[in-house]
């Protein structure tokens, strides 16, 4: 109820806006066959609901395998880059050219070197989630209290016990922080990779059904991709109030 | 050696912590200690020729300018910080390397925000590779002593700035040092809060029998708490004059008013150029 209470606003808004989009379609002031009404969409995602579902699900898989996939491979590059100048100094500037470099702009020559399958696909999604998860983790690894550290160093903790009771759970606000940005990266680098590669999947969807000028169709799957991401988006956000209790209340509760 | 020492030494033995004692030998030992910061814009002499003794049981503070290495000196006798030139010995062991035998205190309490109160205190036990239950009991006494009991299972952003603080007095005692290192542990705090402080390290400090060496820039600080107070230079830091403060314990705040504690505050702002009329700390 507490939610309710303070978002009130902006749900009133949101269904304002639908009204009105309702009335401009009904009224004829758009054009029913460019942009169909809230509730021609809404027919549609009924009316296909168990080939959209599976397209859904399909999507959902790709995003979430390649976000565990750069979770687990960005924390880890983190802890290197962290761990020594070295491989700082040779690992970022890599980095930094995959960020440079767009995703989509490369996603084609993917598809032909590994195929329009889920290769191709996870691959796009890891290089667009994986920047945020290095940069965030690395910096939350060393931005540790100078003090703190004097703290343990004068009790002979050792590099291992420093990283293991200091530097790691330091991390953790910005490794949940880049989470939440890359969660929701990773739903576009699944249709980015459906737009180009396989015949499967909500882009896949929104790419054919643009082809044929079907805008109910596109509308009905761009409906679903944002339900998801707004659902990727808060699974993130409930987890770390699960995890990191101490975290709470700084961002949203006190400001 | 000064009637201050003297009496504390005596103090000491009669709490029973006399472990290397009879052979004289001061807690702390310096002796022409000079530390030299390299920096991109060159070398900094931050420390030269330092001596200085501190017997067991003692609470010496050390008062001087902004930069004038107060901070540096407490790194280096914890160990966590090398030297250039001089000697330091904690009783008869050279300060090679971090010493486990002192406790550290900041201007900022430094808790890691992740852990509880009564996690913050075991950090030091956790790092020494200790085992917890053996100090839950000391846990919950430092707790006690500093009012802080029901507070073990909250997270330091539930507690105000001087609740914090506490509980890193708490965890720099924990491991039971005999050295409690203080680096302006006060100076963030508020005026009331300050006072309460003031009090309650002076009772600790009685009660536990510890050596203190105490950094602060406040010269009102320095008179109440010390037995000794060492005056320091602007950079290169060196010793201008010791002082000892013979005022009689347990000191309460309205020793303020005290004509003697007020010569004493006077003296200390006349050796560290405060002198203008008018001129406060």
């Amino acid at each position: 109820m507490g939610w309710l209470r303070s978002r009130w606003k902006s749900i009133l808004f949101f269904l304002f806006l639908i009204v009105l989009w309702q009335v401009a379609v009904d009224s004829g002031f758009l054009l029913r066959f460019i942009v169909p009404s809230p509730t021609d969409v809404l027919g549609e995602i009924a009316g296909r609901w168990d080939r959209l579902l599976m397209h859904l699900g399909y999507t959902l898989m790709i995003a979430l395998a390649g976000f565990v996939i750069a979770l687990a491979i960005g924390v880890t590059m983190a802890v290197l880059i962290a761990h020594s100048r070295f491989l700082a100094e040779s690992l970022y500037p890599i980095l930094v050219l995959s960020q440079v470099v767009p995703t989509i702009a490369i996603a084609p020559l993917l598809s032909i070197w590994f195929g329009p399958g889920e290769v191709t696909k996870l691959i796009v999604v890891f290089l667009i989630t994986v920047f945020p998860i290095v940069v965030n983790t690395t910096a939350g690894l060393l931005q540790v209290d100078d003090d703190l550290l004097y703290v343990v160093k004068g009790l002979k903790a050792s590099r291992w016990k420093i990283f293991v009771l200091i530097r790691l759970p330091n991390a953790l606000p910005s490794l949940f922080a880049a989470m939440r940005i890359s969660i929701t990266l990773a739903v576009i680098g699944a249709v980015v990779a459906e737009f180009v590669a396989g015949s499967i999947g909500l882009g896949y969807v929104v790419f054919t059904g643009a082809a044929n000028v079907n805008t109910r169709l596109v509308f009905a799957a761009v409906v679903l991709l944002g339900a998801m991401g707004i659902a990727l988006f808060t699974a993130v956000k409930l987890l770390q109030r699960v995890a990191l209790p101490w975290a709470q209340g700084t961002k949203e509760g006190e400001a | 050696m000064s009637a201050a020492i003297e009496r504390n030494l005596n103090a000491g033995r009669d709490i029973g912590q006399n472990n290397g004692r009879e052979d004289g030998r001061p807690h702390l030992s310096i002796r022409g200690l000079s530390k030299i910061y390299e920096t991109r814009t060159g070398r900094v002499e931050a420390l030269r020729a330092i001596d200085l003794d501190v017997g067991y049981g003692e609470f010496v503070s050390i008062i001087g300018p902004s930069g004038c290495g107060k901070s540096t000196l407490l790194k280096i006798v914890l160990g966590v910080i090398g030297y250039e030139a001089g000697q330091a010995f904690l009783h008869d062991a050279p300060i090679v390397g971090p010493q486990i035998g002192a406790g550290m205190v900041f201007q900022q309490p430094a808790l890691p925000p992740w852990r509880k109160v009564l996690g913050n205190l075991m950090m030091p036990i956790d790092v020494l590779g200790l085992n917890r239950r053996d100090y839950h009991a000391r846990a919950l006494d430092l707790l006690e002593t500093v009012g802080l009991t029901g507070f073990e299972d909250k997270y330091p952003r539930e507690l105000s700035g001087g609740m914090q603080q506490r509980v890193a007095i708490c965890r720099a005692l924990i491991h039971d040092p005999e050295l409690l290192l203080m680096d302006e542990p006060f100076g963030a705090l508020d005026a009331m809060t300050r006072e309460i402080m003031q009090a309650e390290i002076m009772r600790i400090w009685r009660e536990s029998g510890k050596t203190v060496l105490f950094v602060t820039h406040s010269i009102d600080e320095a008179v109440l708490l010390s037995d000794r107070v060492i005056v320091m230079s602007p950079r290169p830091g060196q010793v201008v004059r010791e002082i000892a403060i013979d005022l009689p314990r347990p000191r309460l705040g309205g020793l303020r008013q005290d004509p003697r504690f007020q010569a004493y505050a006077q003296q200390l702002r006349e050796l560290l150029g405060l002198t203008e009329p008018g001129a406060t700390e």
